[in-house]
């Protein structure tokens, strides 16, 4: 590819409607993994633009291909995965990048935070070592500034008392904070943008909290743009202004946040918004649920992919599969009913 | 609740475990518990709080250290190995179908299991049995051939559930029966226990770290926080009128994901719950063990009382009951989200 470093002008430069330069685009991604005599079709056809300093949140139940899609762009899959599409970064096109110059990549300008700290940390490296390690790899600074370094980001993550904890291992620490030395090495190179899958999902709802403040509060101060993937409608909405409700591998609908919420246009969000338990619901109220179950990413999909559990569906849903167009006011959503269905039902 | 008509009484319930060399770690302490047929009690609290070895002591998988547990007028606790009779009682669902299931038997040999474990029905009865039971959980009987890598989280769950039923009990204790499951599934299993609970008359003990699952489910609610109940009482009054600090910071830390909520107002711990690394303060020595986080300690002018004496479970008003020295009723949940 072009090989030019990411400081040098966007080739592709798109403005997204919010005014900011776009910092992640990608185009028609597709994830396809193959097994001996099988293929899961992971990810079919995604485009988003992700502006600088913006809170994306993408949303969707497991399986539905969001984490996938997050590793593409990454190039974190496995060689059993075929990517295809285009994904750019500051204008330079990932997905053709070499290994090595991917890993320098995505250091620099990707920071990444996942699920399970405990998991993505070494158990027998001392925590700031751990931090240090990932500085020295990007930058040529001295051992000693590196730890200073360590220090100055544990602080930033709010954890308490970084100057013991630098010294600390994994295993003396709990969840919430381990997840807090994770985000300080994604932020050890104050990348643009910080991806983090599900990065709250294990932990205690105070802890959830108040880690999702830390989040929101490091970027706004490092400007940097944030993709939040997770399963949970309630985590996206206290920290992102932008939403992308995925179902089976797709888009079915994006926009602004409050947009989406309070009025949404696609089938599947209308009923994922109102089988959410609520804490000010009756005692013994039922929920509303969908019937039914995700289909299965191992068959192909024919018509609409939420056509079997849409109330909504009529005979055209089954065979015609639905394109994400433009709704206005920045949105988009892929049911060819929309506009014309009655919400919240 | 009347005494005669409870189903379960937990009385002074304590777990302890021990091991050579590690601190002693008091997972229940002196829990008193009590559960009428028909009824929902949900037991939310983070982890660590001791809400599942409190259910495993009920269900009998855990032995108690001291306290008694009676289900139907039977001590459970008595008994080194408790009778099979007295076993079926009390059912169980755990969180993770996928383990919880033998992978390699079909779903109608699983729910088969327990009838023949427990010599319930002549062998030739008991395909029928199979086929009702999985009918009330929203099944059929296609599904008694299938293994459980065939199914989805939710039918998986589903089989669980009819796993449990299979042998009539008059107890289910839920673990965090939902938690791994989507949402949109999850919806599905709530109403599935709030139906079955009605249809059968079952008592159900729902642990769960959601509050807002168990605000649709329990009857009422008692919060745990380091193996204590710290506040118990109608799922309605515990939500709206909260005492203790503790339910306070739980309910101040929700995300409401529900288009016409608004989030609570956040109260925040003077320490992160489960981040105190150091074990001794994880058990303060006297006073109250919420005290090192408690958001009320300072603002109250750090009351003695608090550092030197642990609060019992004081009645607030009628089943309503707080263990703080200082309750206050404070609304965290904004007020005609519904």
């Amino acid at each position: 590819m072009d090989g030019i470093s990411g400081l040098s002008t966007p080739l592709n430069a798109v403005e997204p409607a919010n005014g900011r330069p776009t910092v992640l685009e990608l185009r028609n991604i597709d994830v396809l993994f193959r097994r001996r005599n099988q293929s899961v079709h992971a990810v079919r056809g995604v485009s988003l633009d992700v502006g600088a300093g913006e809170a994306v949140g993408i949303v969707g139940e497991s399986g539905c291909g969001k984490s996938a899609l997050a590793l593409s762009v990454l190039g974190l899959l496995p060689p059993s995965a075929q990517v295809s599409g285009s994904a750019r970064m500051h204008g330079q096109e990932i997905l053709s990048m070499r290994r090595a110059e991917l890993r320098k990549w995505r250091g620099n300008q990707v920071g990444m935070v996942f699920q399970d700290p405990m998991g993505s940390l070494n158990p027998l490296m001392k925590v700031g070592q751990q931090i240090t390690e990932t500085i020295r790899a990007h930058t040529a600074v001295s051992r000693k500034a590196a730890r200073r370094r360590a220090i100055e980001l544990l602080e930033m993550v709010e954890l308490k008392d970084p100057k013991r904890h630098v010294d600390s291992y994994p295993h003396e620490l709990s969840g919430g904070m381990l997840q807090r030395v994770m985000i300080a090495i994604a932020l050890s190179c104050e990348p643009s943008l910080l991806i983090a899958d599900e990065p709250t999902t294990a932990l205690d709802v105070t802890v959830q909290a108040q880690l999702l403040d830390t989040l929101d509060r490091l970027r706004t101060s490092f400007g940097m743009a944030l993709i939040l993937i997770t399963h949970d409608l309630g985590v996206v909405g206290r920290v992102c202004s932008k939403i992308h409700v995925v179902y089976a591998g797709r888009i079915v609908e994006s926009g602004p946040l409050g947009a989406v919420m309070r009025s949404p246009e696609h089938p599947y969000t209308m009923a994922l918004l109102s089988s959410q338990p609520r804490v000010g619901s009756k005692s013994r109220e039922p929920v509303r649920s969908i019937d039914g179950y995700p289909p299965s990413m191992e068959d192909p999909i024919v018509g609409c992919s939420f056509q079997p559990r849409c109330i909504h569906a009529t005979d055209e849903c089954s065979h015609s599969d639905p394109a994400l167009v433009g709704v206005g006011d920045g949105r988009r959503a892929a049911c060819i009913h929309v506009g014309a269905l009655d919400r919240r039902l | 609740m009347s005494m005669d008509s409870s189903l379960l009484r937990v009385e002074d319930l304590t777990v302890r475990f021990s091991r050579r060399g590690v601190p002693e770690l008091t997972a229940v302490k002196a829990v008193n518990l009590e559960l009428a047929e028909g009824e929902a009690l949900g037991v939310v609290g983070e982890s660590g709080s001791g809400k599942s070895t409190l259910a495993r002591a009920i269900v009998g998988i855990q032995r108690l250290t001291s306290g008694t547990v009676e289900i139907d007028g039977h001590d459970l606790s008595r008994y080194k190995r408790v009778p099979l009779h007295l076993r079926r009682k009390v059912q169980m669902v755990f969180q993770d179908p996928a383990s919880s299931l033998d992978s390699r038997q079909r779903v109608g040999s699983a729910v088969a299991e327990p009838l023949t474990v427990h010599s319930l029905l002549e062998r030739s009865e008991r395909k029928a049995r199979v086929a009702e039971i999985l009918q009330m959980v929203g099944l059929n009987e296609h599904h008694a051939a299938r293994f459980p890598h065939e199914l989805s989280g939710g039918e998986r769950q589903r089989v669980a559930i009819a796993r449990a039923l299979a042998v009539s009990p008059q107890l289910i204790v839920c673990d965090e029966a939902v938690s791994a499951l989507d949402v949109s599934v999850q919806a599905q299993i709530i109403n599935l226990l709030i139906k079955l609970q009605d249809q059968l008359g079952l008592g159900l003990i729902f642990i769960a770290h959601d509050l807002t699952v168990v605000r649709h489910l329990a009857h009422r609610v008692a919060v745990m926080h380091q193996g204590r109940i710290v506040e118990t009482g109608p799922t309605a009054q515990v939500y709206d009128h909260p005492q203790h600090p503790y339910t306070m910071a739980l309910l101040s830390a929700v995300l409401p994901a529900h288009p016409d909520d608004r989030l609570p107002d956040r109260i925040m711990l003077n320490t992160d719950v489960g981040e105190l690394d150091e074990p001794t303060e994880r058990t303060p020595i006297g006073g109250c063990a919420f005290r090192s986080s408690c958001w009320r300690w300072k603002e109250n002018g750090e009351h003695a009382i608090c550092a030197t004496t642990e609060p019992q479970l004081d009645e607030i008003s009628a089943h309503h009951l707080h263990a703080c020295h200082f309750p206050t009723a404070k609304a965290i949940l904004p007020a005609g989200g519904q």
